[in-house]
């Protein structure tokens, strides 16, 4: 049996009751909603000679709140439907034979045009925009057999692989790719919520976060320490203070006739010296875990950035830029707080609460006991308040993200904005969401000023509790209470305020750390696609030979961008590359940088794959004039210099000169010191260009590709460029992409791309004789020119 | 404003006389029903295959005119009138927000579009009914009735919602912008696995589920 879903118990029974065994199987797969769309259990099961479709409803038995574990579950099946599809299918019979040593089945009498009715036809996938179905044709008729959602829809997609190969030529061959089932956790069996990410949130571990986010604390244990003590230090003398000033002073200084009697002064100085040396050592503990947070969020930034950086390109676009770079940030703030005031706030808590605690029951066990009881059911009540008020700040967080992103759109888009003259509109976008800020902060605050209030109203009670409580056993002399240990036991009452307050507020700190330190750690482990070979091949001097050969590449699953491409560049020759928007030109380009490595066949730089180089290798003898030019914020210098800082100016100089962008630089006042990028002075499209080839002429690679390189400039000094270009690619190997097919004229070799296939290759003249594409578009180019009265 | 003063279809005269689009209407299209599948009969002027075949191979130079005129020599008047069948067709609303019923692409097998519906509703009674319960098919998800919880956890979110049959779970990723606001009372949020999952109406929805999404808006 080919089991592409999990062949569970309560199929087993379904299918029995069908009369379905075991053995009688040959694909099994299961898919989750019926034909009408409606969620459902259909079980898909492909026999020797029928297609059977069992419908029905799962019931998952055991308790609620137990479906975490749902293999450890008891689930039934209940039927509510049943259609079978029989057919014929040819015995293995030699080629060229197909459907005549077929059985005729018994509703086959429907043939068209001489050919075997086969029962079932066609099994396909229709794609809907949630959903899908799965097609056949029974009989000639088109239809609707079973549907997914897209969930089930790679279950699905393999049924009708391996059904179709069935029902060709009752082959039962596996591709070991598509078992290759990672998308379980493999310690509880469940589906992981993100097939990409194999991360099972039933059963990740939190302390092993908490432990590497203290790893990266350790260089600084020292620091640590003493903070640590001196936040003993400060609790104990937290704790002692309240006995100076109360117990200590009604019982002991007021009290006629004990020791300390009338000792006034002295107490006073020992009053306003704990509270001094408890303010000094606080000012130290929080100087010192300042600076170690402020260093570990430092090492942990720049562990991340690191790991982007060795990252693969696909890792980006999958995910938006922006958001990703805004979420480390905020993530690593969020730690930075964490470490700065979380943890120190929690051990001084921590200590204090279980101190105090200490000493109440040592002053008055029965009334630390009542304390006991009444103390965490305020808390609570005051925990629910500011839960609200958690909820308002992430609405008004929210808006103000919402407004930035308005302002910055509109910024960055101030030109587009100008031409189309929106500025009104902006305007009414950009009110509209500053004025819903105004609304959430205000409510923020009109919260902030009722319930705070109101929480130190409800914890002001709870004192009053262990007021009434007290007084009674004061006034009845129960348990040996006098008036100065009551104010003292009052006293400690109102020291555990703030720490319960704070131990509610920790577990919303404590979660959103983890979540920040947890998608950290995600990006720091994760593995880039294009890796480099560990012992890459040293090619030394390179010639310069590029081939492709049968080269596939997708971006995602779905459609092949390059389709089984070969062709080569000879050592020094020039390669055009021409094809349609879109037909995967520079993608090609990309490949060759590995930027994305291929998904089939291969690159080959003078015989040698080019995954077995080394990156340095590859890029010091590979260089690009992209399509996209991007200039950093810098000089123009520290733009040309970019991929060989060590340059001289004299070689600046040159590179600029051959590019082109001499001219226009030394026009500049500040000349190649003149700062650009955003902010900064702006460049014309072709002045980016220009610099952008003079930063790969500068690298002087091997092998030199240019896509779209001079498409911005005027027709002149495009030619004046291809000129110098021209003399450049003497002695070097060169892959031009353009649409402006003049441009390539002197290439040795064109390639034409048609929808990622190779369609047409050979030289100028050749393709122009050969009257394909290349011709066509060539005329059509030339005609075009020759009307608006331009001769090539 | 500037912009006041500027007629509704922009100061350059009507685009519609640009270019032509190729809508389908009882005149010359008939959808046929062939057990839920649709397919269709075209009746195109002659000219305008031609036309049609020569945009084809200049795909990319559809704005340069004379371009065009080039090829629609080369390629001469095509040889073959009369209706042209496709066994299956597949619809697609242009704008999936807005119109429902309006501006319906239909596209052949390999994702060419044939032409564009202006409104379902220039059909006869029974095509519509076909083409209604197609797209209606098409552009079906999942209805949230409920929200029981949504959990944030690691930079993804994890939902539990009641939709019309019963209790879903499903993973969201990067949950701001998996939530898309159709409306400013219809929201949609797309799960990990690309399922899409609607809230028809913020307003319908109770205190408590609306609590729950709110922090996401
Ligand atoms: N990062 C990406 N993710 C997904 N698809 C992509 C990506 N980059 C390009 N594509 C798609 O791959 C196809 C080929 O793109 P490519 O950039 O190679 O075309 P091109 O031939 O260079 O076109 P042009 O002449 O317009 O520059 C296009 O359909 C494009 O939409
Ligand atoms: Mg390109």
């Amino acid at each position: 049996m080919i089991e592409i879903s999990k062949f569970r118990q309560e199929a087993k029974n379904a299918l029995l009751s069908r009369g379905l065994r075991e053995d009688d199987i040959v694909v099994f797969a299961e898919t989750d909603m019926v034909t009408d769309l409606n969620y459902a259990t259909v079980y898909l099961v492909l026999t020797e000679d029928r297609l059977c479709v069992i419908e029905g409803q799962t019931e998952i038995g055991g308790k609620p709140g137990k479906l975490n574990r749902r293999d450890a579950v008891h689930r039934t099946f209940s039927e509510t439907g049943y259609r079978e599809y029989d057919f014929t299918v040819p015995e293995k019979i030699p080629e060229g034979e197909c459907g005549t040593g077929a059985e005729e089945s018994d509703r086959s009498g429907d043939e068209a045009d001489g050919k075997t009715d086969r029962g079932i036809e066609e099994l396909s996938v229709e794609e809907l925009i949630s959903c899908g179905y799965l097609c056949a044709k029974i009989h000639g008729t088109p239809e609707r057999i079973a549907a997914m959602s897209r969930t089930a829809m790679r279950d699905v997609r393999l049924f009708v692989k391996y059904a179709g190969k069935y029902l060709d030529d009752r082959s039962v061959e596996t591709d070991e790719e598509d078992f290759k089932d990672d998308r379980f956790c493999p310690k509880c069996g469940n589906r992981y919520p993100d097939p990409d990410r194999k991360i099972c949130p039933r059963c990740m571990e939190k302390t092993k976060i908490y432990k590497r986010l203290m790893q990266f604390s350790k260089k600084y244990r020292f620091q640590m320490l003493a903070v640590l003590l001196s936040l003993a230090a400060l609790s104990a003398l937290g704790v002692i203070a309240p006995y100076v000033s109360t117990s200590f002073f009604y019982d002991k200084v007021l009290a006629p006739g004990s020791k300390w009697y009338a000792h006034i002064a002295f107490a006073i100085v020992m009053i306003i010296g704990l509270r001094f040396i408890s303010a000094l050592v606080s000012a130290l503990s929080g100087v010192i875990s300042a600076r170690v947070s402020g260093h570990v969020t430092y090492d942990l930034k720049r562990t991340i950035f690191s790991a982007i950086q060795r990252l693969s390109l696909s890792f980006f676009t999958a995910r938006q830029t922006g958001g990703l770079m805004n979420q480390i940030n905020n993530d690593a703030n969020t730690i930075y707080w964490f470490f700065c005031s979380g943890v120190p706030e929690f051990l001084k808590n921590a200590v204090q609460l279980i101190a105090v605690f200490v000493i109440l029951f040592v002053m008055n066990p029965l009334l630390a006991a009542a304390t006991a009881v009444i103390m965490p059911l305020f808390a609570y009540s005051v925990w629910r308040v500011y839960r609200r008020m958690t909820t308002l700040h992430q609405r008004r967080y929210v808006s103000s993200r919402s407004m930035n992103s308005a302002l910055s759109d509109a910024l960055s888009g101030f030109r587009v904005v100008k031409s189309f003259a929106r500025e009104k509109e902006e305007t009414e976008r950009f009110d509209k969401r500053s004025r819903r800020l105004a609304g959430d902060s205000r409510t923020v605050t009109i919260f902030n000023n009722t319930a705070l209030p109101l929480t130190s109203f409800i914890m002001y009670l709870s004192n009053v509790v262990v007021w009434a409580l007290g007084g009674w056993m004061v006034i009845s002399g129960f348990g040996g209470m006098t008036y100065g240990k009551l104010m003292a036991f009052i006293a400690y009452v109102t020291l555990m305020n703030e720490p319960m307050f704070m131990f509610v507020d920790m577990i919303y700190w404590f979660s959103d750390c983890t979540n920040a330190a947890g998608r950290l750690f995600e990006i720091a482990d994760a593995e880039p696609d294009v890796r480099e070979r560990e012992d890459p091949v040293i090619l030394g001097e390179m010639k310069g030979h590029v081939e492709f050969r049968n080269v596939e590449f997708s971006y995602d699953k779905s459609k092949k961008v390059i389709d089984g491409d070969s062709f080569d560049v000879e050592p020094g020759q020039t390669l055009g590359l021409v094809g349609h928007s879109g037909a995967g030109k520079s993608t090609l380009a990309n490949l060759l940088m590995r930027l994305y490595d291929v998904t089939g066949g291969e690159i080959l730089i003078d015989g040698v794959n080019i995954k077995d180089l080394s990156f340095a290798e590859l890029r010091r003898n590979v260089g690009i004039v992209s399509q996209e030019t991007y200039l950093f914020v810098g000089t123009i210098m520290d733009n040309i210099r970019y991929a060989r800082p060590e340059a001289t100016f004299e070689e600046v100089l040159t590179a600029a000169k051959i590019s082109g962008a001499h001219d226009f630089i030394v026009k500049l006042q500040d000349g190649y010191d003149t700062k650009i990028g955003f902010g900064y002075k702006d460049l014309s499209g072709g002045e980016r260009q220009r610099l952008s080839i003079a930063r790969a002429v500068l690298l002087n690679p091997k092998i030199l590709i240019l896509d779209e390189a001079t498409a911005a400039m005027d027709t002149q000094t495009e030619r004046r460029i291809q000129e110098a270009l021209t003399e450049l690619s003497k002695g070097r190997t060169t892959i031009m992409i353009a649409h402006r097919l003049s441009t390539l004229r002197d290439a040795e070799k064109l390639v034409v791309i048609e929808e990622g296939k190779v369609q047409e290759t050979g030289t100028h003249s050749e393709l122009l004789r050969h009257k394909g594409i290349y011709s066509k578009l060539y005329t059509l180019q030339l005609e075009a020119l020759r009307n608006i009265g331009v001769e090539e | 404003m500037i912009m006041d003063n500027i007629p509704e279809k922009g100061a350059g005269g009507a685009l519609t006389d640009v270019v032509k689009i190729e809508y389908l209407k009882p005149e010359n299209a008939e959808f046929i029903s062939r057990n839920g599948f649709i397919s269709l009969k075209v009746l195109k002027p002659a000219a305008d295959q031609a036309a049609d075949q020569a945009e084809d191979q200049t795909a990319d130079q559809a704005e340069d005119q004379t371009a065009d005129q080039a090829t629609d020599q080369a390629a001469g008047p095509a040889a073959e009138t009369g209706p042209e069948e496709y066994d299956r067709v597949f619809l697609h609303r242009c704008f999936p927000n807005e119109l429902t019923e309006e501006y319906i692409s239909v596209l052949d097998r390999d994702n060419n579009e044939i032409g564009v519906i202006r409104n379902i509703t220039d059909f006869p009674e029974d095509a519509q009914e076909l083409l209604r319960k197609e797209l209606v098919r098409k552009y079906h998800v999942t209805p949230i009735k409920a929200i029981r919880s949504v959990n944030e956890k690691y930079g993804y979110s994890y939902w539990k919602v009641k939709d019309g049959a019963g209790d879903r779970e499903f993973t969201v990723r990067d949950t701001y912008r998996s939530i898309t606001k159709i409306s400013e009372d219809r929201i949609s949020v797309t799960d990990v696995d690309g399922n899409r999952f609607e809230i028809p109406s913020l307003k319908a929805l109770d205190p408590g589920s609306r609590k729950k999404i709110d922090m996401f808006l």
